[in-house]
């Protein structure tokens, strides 16, 4: 069935016809500058759907626009960056311009993030279990008692064990993994509809990511929510999510069902990064010749173009446009 | 002085434990007893001594077991007014420093935390304050103004407000793209809940040991107006104003005018700078 509402009326598989929980559209970012020249344009026009409750990975190299992406959702874009075109809508409702007000209301209430980095993101001179009853009142309006209990329970549920003693240490008395559970606790505190974690395992240890890793895939299953997971890692984003969203320069160039996005790229990036992550097994490593354009104005032809093995004299024409085939949607005009 | 950043945890009494280690590691801070002792000398010294006013049989008599300090040119007894000073002093040092801590922590903190034009235009304000030697800044106002004590104040405490307003700023800057901050402000907290939960706490220790260097700089501004004469006015007991009456005697060989409040200023002084320190370097 085509739905007919979206911008290039793609019937989009399971819930097709419903409205995805987030879409962004042709999100294009800028820094700085002015008519004058002199802007970097790190988003060219991002668009991906997260339907609800499906795991999504937004994978790319460093610099290629997915936290950026993520700070956009969230309307927190670094000191000046602003959004020169294109929507983000959590369930048909826009985002883009709409009021602090009511962006505070969604951070932390209908989309939640955690970092990187779970030390850092806890106060050192609050309590941990204080911090997460602070964000349960800001949002729910529940009393000190109410929300420091539901804290509790919250850290109990992910697995911290003697909750109640451990909510009143704080953060430099927790280890890492631990940290990065008691930032899912946060994070969840308040049900959101949307989970988006940037790197959420990269500083943890390697024995410790794949519990992360796992707990967060459950609590976001356990609580129907979706997650937007941004990693690096291609490998950690196939075992994990069933969509794939493949960012390069800026730009979508593929995204699709994991499954099928992995088993065949349709996208020449995309096939690149596969391989540079599969032969790392076989020990050599596969690098992708080149490095990522600098994006100090518009694109006038595939940002990959410079890099890619099939590149033909087409390639050169014009940006390619995200093109459904198949399940899945690829930029690229060979494709 | 760190019951600030404590007081503010919601609903988490620390344990007892905690808090007797707290006062042990209080009692380890040697500088700190010393002005804990020169403060309680201040608050009930003069229930035990007399009248600072009242005159004695001779005028600048010596140290004796009568008067410890000798007497001055008015025939007072001298450590009875120097202990009554304490008084005055402190009160005016404290008052004018907290009142720039009042005006200068939110207003460095939020400086940092909005950044581009109100940032600005606060920090030329303040550089153009700093601009003139602190004392001639004081004096200058004060001779303009009517020199009573709420005025003293008011002027201690509005020279050094661009001390605390650049000290904040620099100590809240690196927090306000800690990720902390960011986690916070993604949990859709607000502004001044972020800037007073989050932030401030975080620059406590910094503040409150500039504090007590600051309380001593009111200190000695209050008693360099007074020693050159716009400040407190004899016969009012007040460290600077009794130096300034003694600097007279000295070259007559009675330097204990002089010589005890002169003591005073420099022992409370002295004092506060080490306690700045044991907040600096302690906990």
């Amino acid at each position: 069935m085509n739905a007919g509402g979206g911008m290039d009326g793609i019937d989009r598989g399971p819930g097709a016809g419903e409205i995805p929980l987030l879409t962004v559209e042709d999100l294009t970012v800028g820094f700085g500058g002015g008519e004058d020249g002199g802007m970097s344009i790190p988003l060219q026009g991002v668009s991906l759907r997260v339907p609800r409750a499906t795991r999504m990975s937004l994978v790319g190299e460093s610099g290629s626009g997915k936290s950026l992406t993520a700070s956009a959702v969230l309307g927190l874009l670094p000191e000046g960056a602003r959004v020169l075109r294109g929507s983000i809508r959590l369930e048909g409702e826009e985002l883009i311009g709409a009021d602090e007000r009511r962006m505070r209301r969604l951070r932390g209430g209908r989309i939640a993030i955690m970092f990187q980095n779970p030390r850092a993101s806890l106060n050192p001179v609050h309590t941990v279990g204080g911090q997460i009853a602070e964000v349960i009142r800001v949002h729910s309006g529940a009393g000190r008692r109410e929300s420091r209990n539901r804290a509790v329970d919250l850290l109990d549920q992910m697995g911290i064990p003697d909750a109640r003693r451990r909510a009143s240490d704080y953060v430099h008395q927790y280890s890492g993994g631990m940290a990065q559970r008691a930032v899912l606790a946060m994070a969840l505190s308040c049900r959101p509809d949307l989970l988006i974690a940037d790197e959420p395992t990269t500083g943890l240890d390697a024995t410790l990511q794949q519990q992360v890793l796992d707990l967060v895939i459950e609590q976001v299953k356990a609580r129907g929510a979706s997650l937007l997971l941004i990693t690096h890692d291609i490998a950690i984003a196939r075992q994990t999510c069933e969509q794939i969203a493949v960012m390069y320069a800026g730009r979508v160039m593929e995204s699709g069902p994991t499954e099928e996005v992995t088993a065949a790229a349709a996208n020449p990036y995309t096939a690149a990064l596969l391989k540079a992550f599969v032969t790392v097994d076989r020990g050599r490593m596969y690098a992708i010749p080149g490095t990522v354009p600098t994006l100090s104005g518009p694109l006038a032809e595939c940002p990959f173009a410079d890099r890619c093995e099939m590149v033909g004299p087409e390639c050169r024409e014009r940006v390619p446009e995200l093109r459904r085939i198949g399940g899945r949607e690829v930029a690229c005009v060979k494709a | 002085m760190t019951a600030t950043a404590d007081g503010q945890a919601p609903a988490v009494s620390k344990p007892p434990r905690r808090r007797a280690r707290a006062a042990g590691r209080l009692l380890r801070r040697p500088a700190f007893v010393v002005l804990l002792l020169i403060v309680l000398i201040a608050l009930f010294g003069p229930f035990f001594l007399g009248d600072p006013l009242e005159l004695g049989p001779d005028t600048l008599a010596a140290p004796s077991m009568q008067n410890w300090f000798g007497t001055d040119q008015f025939s007072m007894d001298i450590f009875t007014r120097v202990v009554h000073a304490a008084r005055l002093d402190l009160l005016v040092g404290f008052i004018a420093a907290a009142l720039a801590v009042l005006a200068g922590m939110p207003l460095g903190a939020l400086a940092a935390y909005r950044g581009g034009a109100f940032d600005t235009l606060l920090l030329r304000v303040s550089e153009s304050l700093q601009a003139f030697p602190t004392l001639l800044l004081a004096l200058g106002i004060v001779t303009a103004l009517s020199p009573s004590i709420p005025v003293l104040v008011m002027i201690i405490a509005l020279v050094n407000v661009p001390v605390y307003l650049r000290l904040t700023r620099s100590a809240v800057q690196p927090l306000v793209n800690a990720d902390f901050v960011l986690a916070a402000r993604c949990a859709g907290k607000g502004q001044f809940t972020i800037l007073r939960r989050h932030v401030l706490p975080n620059v406590s220790e910094v503040v409150f040991a500039q504090f007590s260097v600051n309380v001593a700089w009111a200190i000695q501004i209050l008693a360099a107006l007074s020693f050159v004469g716009v400040g407190v006015k004899l016969p009012t007991p007040e460290w600077g104003a009794m130096v300034r009456g003694g600097a007279d005697y000295m070259i007559y060989g009675q330097w204990w005018v002089a010589l005890f409040p002169g003591l005073a200023i420099l022992a409370t002084v002295l004092t506060l700078n080490q306690v700045a320190d044991e907040i600096r370097h302690g906990s």
